[in-house]
């Protein structure tokens, strides 16, 4: 008999656990970098009109695939394509979104040391933020330290499985997080002079930059990388849906926290980096160079500093659970492995590749470039294609979704998903990737 | 302060008032649902 399968508990565990899966390291400072470059708010338009007419659409077809057939990416591309194909672009999409937990957990361990630093001595010290970084990081004993215990607590959650672990942490973690930003701005905005010439910066749009072909392709890449359509890690979260969960506008919901999330940290970062005269194209470790600048000038900083960090410890972590729950199900539905046999090989490989990119800035280079951009693009376009046009809209609209909500879609939605959503996305998706070279 | 941003704030602040809403509405429907299950099942 097969073994019943995890499954959330509730509607807002739901929810939250999907929200905490998207809300991540990309909200925190992918999401405020690419605004300021690309014309503030003309960028947020082009990424609100791929939101909703792109990547909305596609992320309800997924889950719903996801729900519907109850399995993993091998074992759906293998009921779509052949077994083997199937067992091999599964198998490989899902290892390379994987992959960014290489160098995600040094990252968490960086805003572990950070929610310390900032609140204790070392902030009262006033040490740059630039300072505190390099300064983490030369420490081997408290980085390695860090990223073990991160390590540890990822694998115990995955043992767990996904209600008992991710559902109960994203309910506290995100909400908190958004508030304590939504603080810590006004906080911001009425003790920093300086903060409007930022917020303009920000916020006002450049119109022109709209008729720019690559700010659309970053807007549309940034929304599917943000909140996850493509490689599989949405359709493994559906699985873990009832099968008589409501996705419409459940998925709604999520892509609404996901932007909000996103242009909450902007609001903070990016004005107070041009208050404080940091670069805002400084990637992505932006937020450790500008928020201690930030909570040493704010009324009760260090106790905000404290819990925002932790709240961002909380957001990264629950997208890390995401990627490692993608492959734990992929793989252990895939292959049949129990999940303590699937938790041991991705500890081990996330332990040795995860060490030897720590100790390389150059290997920690090639694995963001490598999943970021290289694999997500790809393995995106494949999954969009696959469940639009194999398994098929039609047949997940009428089985997976109209059933179970009070929102229901018509035959326009099969058509707008096949003839404008996916080859819009592979357009957007091949013309950022070409561009990478 | 220019008025581009100014929107762009009235905006965020709509987007909020709508995540509020849409988790309450998904969190009532999903409630419904699941009582109109038990009655079924009864």
């Amino acid at each position: 008999m097969e073994a019943k399968r995890d499954t959330f508990k509730s509607q807002f565990g739901t929810i939250m656990a999907l929200s905490g899966m998207a809300i991540g390291l990309g909200n925190c400072w992918r999401f405020p970098y690419l605004c300021a470059k690309w014309g503030g708010g003309a960028f947020v338009l082009a990424y609100l009109v791929g939101l909703i007419l792109i990547v909305v659409p596609l992320a309800i077809l997924e889950v719903s695939v996801g729900k519907h057939m109850q399995a993993g990416l091998i074992d759906v591309y293998s009921a779509a394509y052949k077994k083997k194909a199937g067992k091999l672009l599964g198998g490989v999409a899902s290892f390379c979104n994987w992959s960014q937990n290489i160098y995600y957990l040094s990252t968490v361990a960086a805003l572990i040391f950070f929610a310390y630093a900032c609140s204790t001595s070392i902030w009262k010290r006033g040490v740059p933020g630039e300072k505190m970084y390099a300064s983490f990081q030369s420490n081997t004993f408290l980085y390695i330290g860090l990223f073990l215990v991160v390590l540890a607590v990822l694998l115990y959650t995955g043992l767990r499985g996904i209600a008992k672990g991710v559902e109960i942490l994203s309910k506290y973690a995100i909400p908190l997080m958004m508030v304590l930003f939504v603080i810590t701005f006004i906080l911001l905005a009425s003790t920093t002079p300086g903060i409007v010439e930022g917020l303009n910066y920000y916020l006002n749009p450049d119109f022109s930059q709209l008729k720019n072909p690559a700010l659309w392709a970053a807007a549309i890449a940034q929304a599917l990388f943000s909140i996850g359509v493509g490689p599989g890690i949405l359709l493994v979260y559906g699985s873990h849906i009832k099968k008589n969960g409501e996705i419409p506008l459940t998925m709604l919901t999520i892509c609404t926290m996901d932007t909000l999330a996103a242009l909450l940290v902007g609001l903070t970062v990016i004005p107070a980096c041009i208050a404080y005269g940091v670069d805002p194209q400084s990637g992505s470790t932006l937020v450790f160079l500008v928020l201690p600048q930030v909570f040493e000038r704010i009324p009760c900083g260090n106790i905000i500093a404290l819990l925002l960090f932790i709240g961002m410890v909380c957001a990264a972590f629950t997208s890390a659970v995401g990627n490692q729950e993608a492959v734990l199900t992929t793989y252990g539905d895939g292959f049949k492995w129990g999940r303590k046999k699937v938790v041991f090989i991705f500890g081990i490989l996330n332990l040795v590749l995860g060490l030897t990119a720590m100790m390389n800035g150059k290997l920690m280079e090639f694995w963001q470039i490598l999943s970021g951009d290289f694999t997500f693009l790809p393995s995106a376009a494949l999954g969009g294609f696959t469940f639009a046009y194999i398994i098929g809209v039609r047949r997940t609209r009428e089985e997976s979704i109209n059933p179970f909500t009070d929102y229901k879609l018509g035959r326009w939605f099969d058509r707008w998903v096949q003839i404008v959503a996916v080859p819009v996305m592979i357009f957007f998706m091949a013309y950022t990737f070409i561009g990478l070279f | 302060m220019q008025i581009g941003t100014i929107i762009m704030l009235g905006f965020i602040i709509v987007l909020a008032i709508a995540a509020c809403v849409l988790v309450s509405e998904s969190v009532k429907l999903a409630g419904k649902k699941d009582k109109e299950k038990e009655e079924c099942d009864e």
